[in-house]
């Protein structure tokens, strides 16, 4: 398989009026194409600056970051984000928000607007067609900002905490779509998230981050059989691949408490 | 590029999509609908016993007509001045001179607002002169205006310009800035170029932050052209309030106060549903 993102030896630090904060320490991690990763990791380890470097948003302080064997040196739009903090655009319908991306590739109105549909479908959003974001839940926001990347296309998609602001009922529908997806479009996924058993779910691999600075702090690739059912969650492979790696959180968890 | 999005399958899982369906309407609201209510009607009645009381006493002769009238003789004035004609023409000519003033002035200042808001180079290059005219209270450009301009309708527009365009141009200035960056990122991740992002992000995203702005400006505009009239005028409200007081009419000064501002309260009124019409999506702060 090849390479899709390559981070080498990336290092990140913010100038703020307390001094200088290390957000990221020599991350090297490479993202094959067609990959699920998921990265776990403390509130405040770097996860999210670590998307804003591959998006191209901000510059590494050192190292380097390729996207398909290209140095990243500015903002691009080759890797779609699903910003933790949704990032609708407040004065667009949901409608509007989903054909943004498809606006953009210069899409025809009839075929956007057929694409955009699909997508309401997908993320259950019917009848909010014409609805302004501050209309909508938390979670039905975050619908919106996943069907609007989703709907762009692009092979890379880095959603950050995009489930965060779901109920467990709708969480774990949107779980399966994302899968059903993954499998169906073969799009490179990384996913940044809090929670153990969705990125166990979810993942082909996993990475853990240390408390800030983030660092690498252990990989693993994730087996389970898919699909990964009921069936699969209460097998003892599964608990023990999650009891190892919750102890590895938790340590990190407490560092993070502790400093 | 693999694209998925003529596979028919994804449109079908739907049918498998156990979403809980959301009330969008809650029964609290309409109870709290009857509480503004009724806290309208105790502003109304709270507005009504300050002229009763305020008639009663000027009634009951503890304060001369002189110093204060009783809204009663303000009222009789206000219609015998309205049947011949010169109450209207007083309120016409101010709202037209603060209407074309600040016309100009906003159609200048926001365009200009956004360029400099958007391109710190610019901004840069006029920052010593806005920082100059920025502290200058309108009402100093009143005596160069008038020597410029005389006392006619052009000094009355440009005193009023000169009033409205610093503070036009900085809430501009201000209001693009302010635009949420993360919006902007969101946009250049879609591949939006730089001037797709100025019509399709900043444009729109500081709406509602210049509209705020112009309407505080615009309250400055009435304070510019009633001082302006107050000075030199032969007609509009602050010449009204200023004659009043030449011939010792204190109904009259009375009048001409009530009637700014109502004025004021109206095109403010005018202004709050233009801005539901025009920015729906406003979220509330
Ligand atoms: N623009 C910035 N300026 C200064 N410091 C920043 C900036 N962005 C991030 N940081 C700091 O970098 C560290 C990592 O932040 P980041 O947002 O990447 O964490 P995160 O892992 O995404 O956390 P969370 O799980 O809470 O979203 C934090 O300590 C944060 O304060
Ligand atoms: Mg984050």
């Amino acid at each position: 398989m090849a390479a899709i993102i390559e981070v080498r030896n990336v290092s990140k630090s913010f100038e703020t009026k307390k001094g200088e904060v290390k957000a990221l320490e020599n991350i090297n991690l490479t993202v094959e194409k067609g990959e699920l990763l998921c990265i776990v990791g403390a509130s405040g380890s770097g996860k999210t600056t670590l998307f804003n470097l591959i998006a191209g948003f901000e510059q590494p302080t050192s190292g380097e970051i390729l996207l398909n064997n290209e140095v990243v040196t500015g903002i691009h739009s080759n890797a779609t984000m699903v910003f933790q903090q949704y990032a609708l655009f407040p004065w667009k319908t949901v409608l509007e928000n989903i054909e943004f991306g498809l606006k953009m590739k210069k899409i025809s109105k009839k075929k956007r607007r057929e694409i955009a549909d699909e997508y309401i479908k997908l993320v259950s959003l019917e009848g909010f067609e014409n609805s302004y974001p501050k209309e909508l839940s938390g979670g039905m926001k975050q619908r919106v900002s996943i069907a609007r990347a989703l709907a762009s296309d692009s092979d890379i998609l880095l959603m950050d905490e995009p489930f965060g602001a779901l109920d467990a009922m709708t969480r774990q529908i949107m779980q399966e779509q994302l899968v059903k997806i993954h499998e169906q479009s073969k799009k490179t996924i990384v996913f940044i998230t809090h929670s153990i058993d969705e990125a166990l779910l979810l993942s082909s691999r996993l990475i853990i981050f240390t408390s800030r600075p983030g660092r690498v702090k252990s990989e693993l690739i994730n087996h389970l059989p898919k699909p990964r059912t009921a069936d699969v969650q209460i097998s003892k492979e599964y608990l023990e691949l999650k009891s190892m790696t919750w102890e590895t959180v938790q340590q990190e968890v407490l560092n993070q408490i502790e400093s | 590029m693999t694209s998925f999005h003529n596979s028919p399958t994804l449109a079908n899982q739907k049918n498998t999509n156990n979403f809980p369906k959301r009330n969008q309407k809650s029964p609290p609201k309409r109870k709290k609908k009857k509480f503004t209510l009724s806290l309208k009607i105790v502003s109304i009645l709270s507005f009504l016993s300050f002229l009763a009381i305020w008639e009663i006493i000027t009634q009951m002769g503890f304060i001369p007509p002189l110093f204060l009238p009783a809204p009663s003789q303000v009222v009789v004035r206000g219609y015998q001045m309205l049947i011949d004609g010169e109450l209207i023409g007083h309120i016409f000519s101010s709202s037209r001179r603060v209407i074309v003033g600040f016309l100009i002035s906003a159609l200048a200042a926001v365009p200009f607002g956004i360029l400099l808001g958007s391109s710190k180079t610019l901004k840069a290059i006029f920052d010593p002169i806005i920082s100059i005219i920025r502290p200058l209270p309108s009402m100093a450009w009143i005596p160069l205006s008038l020597l410029w301009l005389g006392i006619g309708e052009e000094q009355k527009y440009a005193i009023v310009f000169m009033g409205s365009f610093a503070p036009a141009l900085l809430y501009t200035i201000d209001a693009t800035r302010s635009v949420n960056p993360i919006l902007i990122k969101a946009a250049r991740n879609f591949g939006a170029s730089n001037l797709t992002v100025m019509r399709e992000v900043i444009l729109p995203g500081s709406m509602p932050s210049i509209f705020a702005g112009l309407k505080v400006v615009l309250g400055l505009a009435w304070t510019t052209v009633i001082s302006a009239e107050l000075v030199a005028a032969n007609e509009g409200l602050g010449f009204l309030i200023m004659n009043g007081k030449e011939y010792f009419m204190t109904d009259v000064i009375i009048l001409g106060m009530a009637m700014i501002s109502l004025t004021v309260i109206i095109i403010d009124i005018v202004l709050n549903w233009v801005e539901k019409k025009i920015i729906p999506w406003r979220e509330e702060t």
